[in-house]
């Protein structure tokens, strides 16, 4: 499929508006045959891996691997999870890294690429520049990711050392929600996040932005969560990409 | 605490407080309590309460006492659990361990609770034209409260306080949280109309006491795992007219 954004945006609105708060929701980014087209890419052909901070760096475990992992280890790596979470930065969900394995030669065939593709075009990199404003923005790089129940991302404000990030993108891809089951993408206004300024929940077909750095986090999915949170984020920089991993 | 008299602090600057009250119809007073105060009501918290756990099944409010709770066997428990989260998921729900002082004590009982200067300083001329004037409603007459205790995996889904024939003003939140990280969930979340955004939360805290106007959608998120402190608080309603049990 060639993605598009939505023709009918209205770019100078979405721009003042974003000017406001250095951030925005914009909804029904994508036209509805394309926002389907990639939900059913992230239930059903996505090669999800498992990833977790240990505390000194990012982690990688196959979904297979880590369904097959005895209770007693499982309950182990929970804990060591758990550990580095508690007082600093953690996080816990699956991502399917598409835009590094791309860069790497890899899934070149897969129906990601042409996502991928658009996201480096500029029928998105221009609409972004208007929006954000910002008119070094000149690259982006972006997952697939899929937060299940129990799954977090931990406050941090994106900033990555000798990379200009200028922003960070959402698209989400989840039809269904509700507010009690959590995983809202939180914004604070500090480092220490003294308070939670504005809770966005998961939502369908819909584009969140933010001007980097910024305090943020995604919030606990509650256990009870009946649906699965799917989204495709990224980063938008000015020159030098972030290093691949 | 039965032998210590409970004042407000002498030194807030109540008509201010009132003036950002008005805007939202909610708000957060700081140093509520001298600090002598603050510490003997969360000493009594964290040592002297008669903990039961609360639920909803779905029909109606349930309590278990935590003795009980902890001597079920595992299967019991994880059966238990599943009929929690179940719930949960399609609707209206919560866990937590309360103490129901006000109520019990208007029944009669632990009368010689500590709880029970603080049942009366609810109800006394110094808080209730306190929350006349924060609140700017005059009608207001008497406040009561239960003891709250939130742990990890604990949460009280969206809900608006508004119940037919009790005449609940505002509802408040005294915080006896000492320590406490914004990645440990547990905040008191306001949602916007139709509940599509979480609009501000604040997260628990020591010594400050939360107030909003009363029906307004609003709910405690999910406790993370991995939090490490109790979520202590009293929380309860002021309303026009006597307290009901």
């Amino acid at each position: 499929m060639e993605f598009k954004l939505n023709p009918d945006l209205d770019l100078d609105a979405l721009g003042e508006a974003y000017a406001v708060k250095k951030r925005l929701q914009i909804k029904q980014i994508l036209p509805t045959k394309a926002a389907k087209h990639i939900n059913e890419l992230m239930d059903k052909q996505t090669p999800w891996i498992f990833t977790f901070s240990d505390g000194s760096g990012t982690n990688y475990m196959p979904i297979p691997m880590l369904r097959s992992l005895p209770p007693q280890e499982n309950a182990r790596l929970q804990q060591m999870i758990n550990q580095t979470s508690r007082n600093g930065f953690g996080f816990c969900y699956n991502t399917f890294n598409f835009h590094n394995e791309i860069m790497k030669g890899n899934f070149l065939d897969h129906p990601i690429k042409k996502f991928d593709d658009f996201l480096q075009s500029d029928k998105f990199l221009g609409f972004i520049r208007k929006v954000t404003g910002d008119e070094t923005i000149d690259g982006c790089g972006a997952a697939a990711t899929w937060f299940g129940p129990g799954h977090y991302l931990n406050i941090h404000s994106d900033q990555i050392k000798g990379c200009d990030l200028r922003a960070a993108f959402i698209f989400n891809f989840s039809p269904k929600w509700r507010a009690d089951w959590g995983g809202e993408l939180k914004f604070f206004p500090d480092k220490e996040g003294s308070k939670v300024e504005e809770g966005l929940f998961p939502a369908y077909n819909v584009l969140n932005i933010a001007t980097v750095p910024y305090y943020h986090s995604v919030g606990v999915v509650a256990p009870f969560a009946g649906a699965p949170r799917f989204s495709i984020s990224g980063w938008l920089f000015s020159g030098k990409p972030p290093p691949l991993h | 605490m039965s032998r210590v008299k409970i004042s407000l602090n002498q030194d807030l600057d109540t008509d201010a407080l009132a003036a950002e009250y008005a805007v939202k119809k909610r708000g957060q007073v700081h140093n509520i309590f001298p600090a002598s105060v603050v510490d003997e009501i969360h000493d009594v918290l964290a040592e002297q309460i008669p903990w039961t756990m609360t639920y909803f099944d779905g029909q109606r409010d349930q309590y278990i006492g935590l003795d009980k709770l902890r001597a079920m066997p595992p299967q019991e428990r994880m059966k238990f659990s599943q009929a929690r989260l179940q719930t949960a998921a399609r609707g209206f729900a919560y866990s937590y361990n309360t103490f129901k002082f006000h109520e019990e004590m208007q029944n009669g009982n632990h009368l010689d609770h500590p709880l029970q200067a603080f049942d009366s300083f609810l109800s006394s001329a110094p808080m209730i034209e306190f929350i006349r004037t924060y609140t700017g409603d005059p009608e207001i007459t008497s406040g009561g409260g239960h003891a709250t205790w939130f742990g990890p995996g604990q949460y009280l889904n969206l809900h608006t306080d508004k119940i037919p024939g009790i005449d609940r003003r505002c509802a408040f939140v005294f915080n006896f949280t000492k320590q406490w990280h914004p990645n440990w969930g547990g905040e008191l979340k306001f949602y916007s109309e139709g509940a599509a955004t979480v609009e501000e939360a604040f997260l628990p805290s020591y010594n400050v006491l939360n107030v909003f106007t009363v029906p307004k959608p609003h709910s405690v998120g999910f406790v993370s795992p991995f939090a490490a402190g109790p979520r202590l608080a009293i929380t309860g309603w002021f309303y026009a007219g006597e307290a009901p049990r």
